[in-house]
This record gives C-alpha cells, sequence and structure tokens, in this order.
C-alpha cells in the first residue's frame, strides 16, 4: 500500500469510517502523520460522523474553513465523548471527575471582584480584577473569536460594563469596552445589540445598540382583557435574541416578536406580534408565570420543511420546565410569517427525587435553578441548601429535547460547596451566565452577588476540546483601558454596610433617612390626600421595605423568619420584575374594609401599584396594579378617587376577574369621573362617593365605558 | 469531437515495455488521458500512443475492465462523489475482476490513476478500503507489510489517543 501516492492514499481514506482510520493510524509513524494532517479528510470525516450519528458540533468552532486537521478531529472527538457523557448512566463511582470549587472568603464584604478560575487540573484562580459594585447579573457572548461578558454592576447606581476577556503574551486579561449607566440585567448580548430587562428602574425591556448608545424602548403586545398582574408580565423580560430577522423576548407570560426589518424609527418599537405562553399544569394561582427562560443560540435549526426554527426553554414559578419553537414560515408573497410551533410543560424536576442522597431532602422553597441550551440537550442546573456539612449543592440535570420521558433525564453530577462560601452572610450563588460557554459545554459559569465570577467545570478530562476555553482563551484584539487589579471602592446600597444590625433587627434610623431620600420624587408633585403619607422615617414598617431589591436577597431569607424586606421581596416575587421597586406613599389611616393590612403605593417606572402587606406575615401580600401613571396622576383626582375609604372599586372593575381588563383602565375612570362632574343630576340620587359604590351603582355607567 | 465514426475507429496503444495493443475507440476512450490525446493529435492520424507508465500485463487487465464497461454511461460529475464514497459496495463482476494478488491490484490502481480511468481507480480504493475494514492495526500491518517504528510507549500513547473513536 506504501507504493501508492499520497493523493490515492489520500482517496482510499476518504471510504473508511472512523474507527478503521484511527486503527489504521495506529500501524506506523507514517500513516499516524498523514491521516492526522489531512483536512480534508476530517472535514469529510467529520460531516460524515456527525450527519450519520446525529451530533451537534458547537456552534462557535464549527469553521472549518479556519481550522487544522487536529482541530476538527478534536471537535468531532469531543461532540461524540459528549453524546456517550450524555447517554451514560450516571456513575456514582466518579468522583474525581466532579470538580469542586472553593472560593476564599474576602472578610471586608467591601470589595467585589471577579475570579478567573484555572480550570487545567483543579479548579485554581489566576487572576483577580476589581469591579466598582457587585456583579447582580452577566451574560456572555463568545463569537468565537472573543468571549465577552455584560455584566451589571453595582446596587445603587447599576449600569453594564461590557467586558473582553482574553489573553495576551503576558496572560488572561480583561478590558473595558463600555459602561452603559442605567440599563441593568442585560438578557441578549451580540457583536453591538443588546436586550435589557430595565433602564433606570423602568422593568420593561429596551433594545439598545450598545456601542453607539441608541436607545429603543421594546413594547410589547398585550392581548385584551388580560387579568392585571399578567398585565405587567407581559412586559417583564426573561429573556432574548435576534432571529429571522426579528427580536424576541419571552416575558413571564408571552413570547414577543419586533420586527427589526421594518423601519423603527423614534425611541421605541412595538412588537409585531406575540404569542401567550399558556403552560398550565394545574390549576394553579401563578404557577403559569415563567422565572427563567433561554433560547437556543447560535444554532440555525430548520424544520423538515426548511423553515427556520428557534427553541427555547425555561423553568416555571413552580418548578416545572417547559420547552417550546418558533418556526418561520413563509407567505404567498414571500413574507415572513412566525408561527408558535408548541410550548409545552416538560417534565417535573422535583429536586431529591430518584434519590441520589435520600437522607437530605432538598427544599423546593430554597432552590434556584437555571437552564440552558447544550449540544441540543436542555440543561438544567439546580442549586440548593442541604444540611450543615452541604449547605449549597448543585444538581446538574439534562434532557434531550427529542424525548419526552422524564426517564431521559440525566442527573450529570452534583457539586457541593463548602460551608465556607456561605458564612459571610452574602449570598454566594446568585447568578449562572452561561451554560453553553465553553466548547465542551462542561464549564458553567457562575457570578455570585459580590461580583465574583467562578467558572465550574462538571465533565471529566477527555471531553475538553482542543483550543477549548482552559487551554487557549480567545487572544484581545483592542486596548482599551484595562480594569484595575486593586481594589476599588464599591458602589453598594448604604443597606449593606449596616447589614449586621438588620440582620438583628435594629435598623439604624441614619440608614432609613438615607434610604427613603432616594424613594422621593425629585420635583414636587402637589398635595397629596391626607390619608396617605409620604414621611417614610416615621412608618412603622419601613423595613419592610429598604432592602435595595430582590436581587440582592437577605442570606438565610425565610418568609417565615425574617420580616426584614417581607414586603418587598414578595411584591418582586408577585410582579416577576426585575425594574426597582420604589414605595411611594403609605396609608396613615387603614379604612375599616382592609383594616388587617397596610396599604403602600409603590411604582416601578412611571407604573404605579397598590400593594396589600397582611399584618399576619404568614399571609402573603397582596398587588394591584392601578391604571394610572406616576407622572401624571399621582397627586391628582384620580389617587384620591382610588384610595378613599370604601369599597376597592378598582379590583371589582379592572383587577382580577374584573370587567374591563386593565389597559382602558385609566380612561374609563377618568371618562366616568367627568360624566359625574357633568351629569350632577345622577349624583343626586346616589351615593355621592364612588367609592362607596357597588357594582349595581357603577352599572348605568356601562354606556360610558362602552 | 466525437462522431458516429468513432465507434469503428481502432485505436493503437504502445505499453512500456514495448507492447502494442489494438482496442476499439470506445474501449480506448474509458481512459480520460488516452481520449485527450487522441483529441489531440486528430482523427485523421493513424499514430500509436505511447503509455510509458503502464506495462503490457497491466495495461492487459485494465483493457479488459474497458472493454467490459464500454456501453457505461460518462461518469457522473463531481458531486456525486461524497455518496459513491460512503458505500463500499461493489458489483459482481469488478469484484471477481479485482480478485487479483496485492501487486497487482496496486498495479491497476496506479494505471488506472495515469490513465483517469475514475470508475476503475474507486473499484481499486474500495478494495483497498475493504482490505482494511474492521481490522485491528496489527492485522493491518501483516496485510500490507508495514513495519511498526513505534516505541512500545508511543504505541501505548497511541492507542489511548484513539480510544474514543473505537465504539458507539
Amino acid at each position: 500500500m506504501l507504493v501508492l501516492p499520497e493523493d490515492i492514499q489520500s482517496n482510499i481514506f476518504l471510504r473508511l469510517g472512523l474507527k478503521d482510520l484511527t486503527a489504521l493510524r495506529r500501524t506506523s509513524c507514517y500513516f499516524q502523520r498523514l491521516i492526522s494532517n489531512d483536512k480534508s479528510l476530517w472535514t469529510h470525516i467529520l460531516e460524515h460522523e456527525t450527519h450519520s450519528r446525529g451530533l451537534l458540533l458547537h456552534p462557535n468552532r464549527s469553521d472549518i474553513a479556519s481550522s487544522t486537521a487536529a482541530h476538527l478531529e478534536s471537535s468531532l472527538r469531543c461532540a461524540i465523548l459528549l453524546r456517550k457523557a450524555y447517554s451514560l448512566e450516571v456513575k456514582e463511582d466518579a468522583p474525581e471527575t466532579r470538580p469542586r470549587h472553593n472560593l476564599d472568603e474576602d472578610t471586608t464584604g467591601s470589595m467585589s471582584h471577579l475570579s478567573v478560575f484555572d480550570l487545567s487540573t483543579n479548579v485554581r484562580c489566576c487572576e483577580v480584577f476589581y469591579l466598582p459594585g457587585p456583579a447582580l447579573a452577566g451574560i456572555v457572548d463568545d463569537t468565537g473569536h472573543m468571549l465577552r461578558l455584560a455584566l451589571t454592576i453595582g446596587t445603587s447606581n447599576p449600569q453594564i460594563l461590557v467586558l473582553e476577556l482574553g489573553t495576551d503574551e503576558e496572560g488572561i486579561k480583561i478590558q473595558h469596552l463600555a459602561a452603559l449607566r442605567g440599563f441593568a440585567y442585560a438578557i441578549y448580548f451580540s457583536e453591538s445589540r443588546m436586550v435589557c430587562a430595565t433602564k433606570d428602574g423602568d422593568g420593561c425591556p429596551y433594545l439598545l445598540d450598545w456601542r453607539t448608545g441608541h436607545v429603543w424602548k421594546l413594547v410589547s403586545r398585550i392581548p385584551p382583557y388580560v387579568m392585571q398582574m399578567e398585565f405587567q408580565a407581559h412586559a417583564n423580560a426573561i429573556a432574548a435574541t435576534e432571529w429571522e430577522g426579528f427580536v424576541i423576548v419571552i416575558t413571564n407570560k408571552s413570547i414577543q416578536l419586533f420586527d427589526m426589518e421594518t423601519s423603527h424609527n423614534g425611541d421605541s418599537i412595538a412588537a409585531m406580534l406575540s404569542f401567550s405562553l399558556d403552560l398550565h399544569v394545574e390549576d394553579e394561582y401563578d404557577g403559569d408565570f415563567v422565572e427563567e427562560a433561554s433560547f437556543e443560540a447560535k444554532v440555525n435549526r430548520k424544520s423538515q420543511s426548511g423553515a427556520p426554527l428557534l427553541l427555547f426553554t425555561g423553568r416555571r414559578r413552580d418548578s416545572y420546565s417547559f420547552t417550546g419553537a418558533l418556526m418561520m414560515n413563509r407567505g404567498k408573497g414571500g413574507e415572513r410569517v412566525p408561527i408558535l410551533l408548541e410550548a409545552r410543560v416538560q417534565t417535573l424536576h422535583d429536586v431529591g427525587r430518584e434519590s441520589q442522597t435520600p437522607s437530605r431532602e432538598l427544599s423546593i422553597a430554597a432552590m434556584q435553578s437555571v437552564v440552558g441550551h447544550s449540544f441540543g440537550y436542555v440543561l438544567q442546573v439546580i442549586f440548593s441548601k442541604g444540611d450543615e456539612q452541604h449547605p449549597l449543592e448543585f444538581l446538574i440535570l439534562s434532557w434531550s429535547k427529542q424525548t419526552r420521558s422524564r426517564d431521559i433525564d440525566q442527573h450529570l453530577s452534583t457539586l457541593q460547596v463548602s460551608a465556607k462560601m456561605d458564612s459571610e452572610g452574602f449570598p454566594v450563588l446568585h447568578f449562572l451566565t452561561s451554560i453553553d460557554f465553553d466548547d465542551a459545554a462542561g464549564l458553567i459559569v457562575f457570578g455570585t452577588s459580590r461580583g465574583e465570577l467562578c467558572l465550574v467545570r462538571f465533565l471529566p478530562e477527555n471531553l475538553w476540546i482542543a483550543g477549548a476555553l482552559e487551554t487557549s482563551l480567545p487572544t484581545l484584539q483592542n486596548s482599551a483601558i484595562s480594569l484595575s487589579k486593586f481594589p476599588v471602592s464599591m458602589d453598594l446600597e448604604e443597606f449593606y454596610k449596616h447589614i449586621d444590625d438588620i440582620r438583628a433587627g435594629n435598623i439604624p434610623r441614619a440608614l432609613v433617612k438615607k434610604v427613603v431620600e432616594t424613594w422621593l420624587p425629585r420635583y414636587e408633585r402637589g398635595q397629596i390626600s391626607p390619608v396617605w403619607s409620604q414621611d417614610w422615617e416615621n412608618y412603622e414598617h419601613v423595613e419592610e421595605w429598604i432592602s435595595p431589591s430582590s436581587t440582592w436577597l437577605i442570606p438565610n431569607f425565610s418568609f417565615e423568619k425574617k420580616r426584614n424586606g417581607r414586603a418587598l421581596v414578595q411584591a418582586y416575587r408577585i410582579l416577576g420584575t426585575k425594574g426597582v421597586i420604589t414605595p411611594v406613599a403609605y396609608r396613615v389611616t387603614t379604612p375599616e374594609w382592609v383594616k388587617d393590612s397596610e396599604q403602600v403605593i409603590v411604582r416601578i417606572g412611571k407604573q404605579l401599584y397598590a400593594v396589600y402587606v397582611p399584618f399576619d406575615s404568614a399571609e402573603d401580600v397582596s398587588i394591584a396594579v392601578l391604571p394610572v401613571n406616576f407622572d401624571d396622576t399621582f397627586d391628582s383626582r384620580m389617587l384620591k378617587e382610588f384610595c378613599r375609604d370604601g369599597r376597592n372599586w378598582l379590583r371589582d372593575w379592572f383587577g382580577d376577574g374584573g370587567k374591563y381588563g386593565l389597559g382602558c383602565g385609566a380612561q374609563v375612570a377618568e371618562e366616568v369621573l367627568s360624566f359625574l362632574e357633568s351629569h350632577s343630576e345622577i349624583l343626586s340620587e346616589m351615593e355621592s362617593n364612588p367609592e362607596k359604590w357597588t357594582n349595581s351603582e357603577w352599572d348605568p355607567f356601562h354606556f360610558i365605558l362602552d | 469531437m466525437s462522431t458516429t465514426e468513432d465507434k469503428t475507429r481502432k485505436v493503437k496503444l504502445v505499453t512500456s515495455d514495448n507492447e502494442e495493443f489494438e482496442v476499439d475507440w470506445e474501449v480506448a476512450t474509458r481512459s480520460v488521458l488516452i481520449k485527450h490525446m487522441l483529441e489531440d493529435i486528430g482523427e485523421s492520424e493513424e499514430q500509436a500512443i505511447p503509455l510509458p507508465n503502464v506495462t503490457a500485463n497491466v495495461l492487459k487487465k485494465v483493457l479488459e475492465w474497458c472493454e467490459h464497461h464500454r456501453k457505461d454511461p460518462e461518469p457522473a460529475p463531481e458531486s456525486s462523489d461524497d455518496n459513491r464514497k460512503r458505500t463500499l459496495e461493489i458489483g459482481d463482476w469488478d469484484a471477481k475482476f479485482i480478485q487479483v494478488d496485492q501487486e497487482m491490484l496496486f498495479e491497476i490502481i496506479l494505471a488506472a490513476n495515469y490513465l483517469d480511468i475514475k470508475a476503475l481507480l474507486d473499484v481499486g480504493c474500495k478494495t483497498v478500503a475493504n482490505m482494511i475494514k474492521g481490522k485491528q492495526p496489527e492485522e493491518i500491518r501483516k496485510m500490507f507489510n508495514i513495519v511498526n517504528d513505534f516505541t512500545p510507549e508511543e504505541e501505548a500513547q497511541i492507542k489511548k489517543e484513539n480510544e474514543w473513536a473505537e465504539d458507539r
């Protein structure tokens, strides 16, 4: 066979399978060299094997044109081994392949740093950079050439820092590309575009060109006659992506499609289309609220008919996970017609089941989880508090999108984290930026709210592709200012500087004063009704409102034990918003019908809400959306009327189960009130205070409402 | 170029060991090389075509193949390459034809390559691939007389490196 020239040998190789080629390669140095370096051969094998085995290659590493033969082989090896790992039963006896990581405890609590961990042998911190505030959230864009992070930094004045992670001759470097003040919670991040869940505290999604700073508000389509809580939910952005010329946003309740191909002048873009995410499992009050979601990015999926597909997945508030797909059809004129192909609940991932750890049942209440995509699989990482020896635990589960049986779920790994990490009183694992962060899909990135970013590997050694993050970070392209390698002062809410006092139940008055000052409107808004007050320093339950935001939970928080922040935390949970909740006014005199609760008006952006906090802390807070705008009507007749003693007609008419939904609420109420002013004869026959009306008294006003 | 009279035309081929073969134009032009040479020298000439890289015993075998496949349609364009490579199936006649010793097999492959007879080259390469298929490295070495020039350490290392591809 050696008599044949190389091109004929190469021709023969092309006819061999992977297994035979590796056997041939093992015969001699000559074949080892020839086969290993034949790029067209490995291109062919890669195509053939991925096709015949249905493998998915890492989208960021599938650039065949610029890859070497060795790189192609490595991609294939990785994909095959990964497939095996996903389809193997969990091995209880493989603890050495389960990485652990420990963070050095930082006792000052006043520094925020970003740590890069060396994953080559043990998880070892090799580089630390300091940030000007705690990282509340983060997202990663891996273009294949570059690793970029968009981190939400700081609690009192949040901003998004765009950082670039890479190497130069001297080692790992992080560079600072942009600071986007006022923006928080990037949920989509690409070469130039970003979608943020909030801007200046307003809990609506914004699209921005992060290089130029151009901003558009994304205005959701809200189905007619939705319930009041759902009204807000349709605007609370959870995940976003770009697909087929659309910016797609998943909210608590729906998928919103913003068409980027039609012109979008001005500073807002209205959704062209929306799909409701009806994911009912059982008749539960708020179970179908989506709490986290993600899209399968950078995989150009097609349906059998060739139409583009976009897969997404997520978790509901009640810990059910779901998957779904959008498909892009073409109309007769070639226009794009997106349809929701399916959206359904997949499996209940009740943690602690089929017990790997029967003695330590994990409490669902204490659990947080993140769902992501990886190589055609859905991964779910759940972290939870366990017992004292294992205060924090991750369960990493995967399931295939193709199957629905829960038997297919794989418990990939359990990570246990030392007690040390949680000892300082700051939450340790706060967000997970990406599961499919690296080539081998075995690296996950956790951020802590103190600003530490931890990279954790959960798959064994041989699943690492050549050229993966562990061996070579992308090379940096430009040279903006480096981040500080020395501690810098941190932008941290006053609240945390008094955390010990607060946990002991003593809230310093100076702190209260500082916090409540930030709640007051920046300019005079006129008189408010005497039954309401903004004198927060003298408010009896102010401690329930001064914790900065639910995104920075007090550790060991429990709804039963702690009163601190109860109302605020519950309000965040019910509203499912990432916008900042700012208290506006509290009720001084409690009316008869709500005498067992206190009432507070709060706002997110301009949207006003009435919050009812029961004195009995075992009972849940309830919230009503006010159909009025903070800027327009806060001090006006409207608010006074709404809040007078008597029935809460708002709730009856525009609230849950109310007749007229919310969208036209403010307008309708204005109309009713002006109608009454101009028709005093009606009032003379009726109770003069509309607040005291019953539904039968409202009924004659149907014609106005219609 | 090809006209109806081509069918009756005879072509003379001279091997490296100076043996002359006279074959039908249709048979000889299974070889793209010969076809191009004939086009170059024109139709009128009765000139013999020299094939300095092919010996008589090999050419005889090759012409046997060409004779059998004289009516085959023109080889499919490049695009079907992939499909062809994925299957290692060989037609009955070809399989019997290629049952030769290894030396002759490689000679036929080399000749098919030189004469540019794609389909025959294909048969040859498939045959070699079939010989390799399913064998362990040691068996392959034996079959093709390959000298193992790895050190034992290297061999163990390479075995380990290739384990991922072994089974599904």
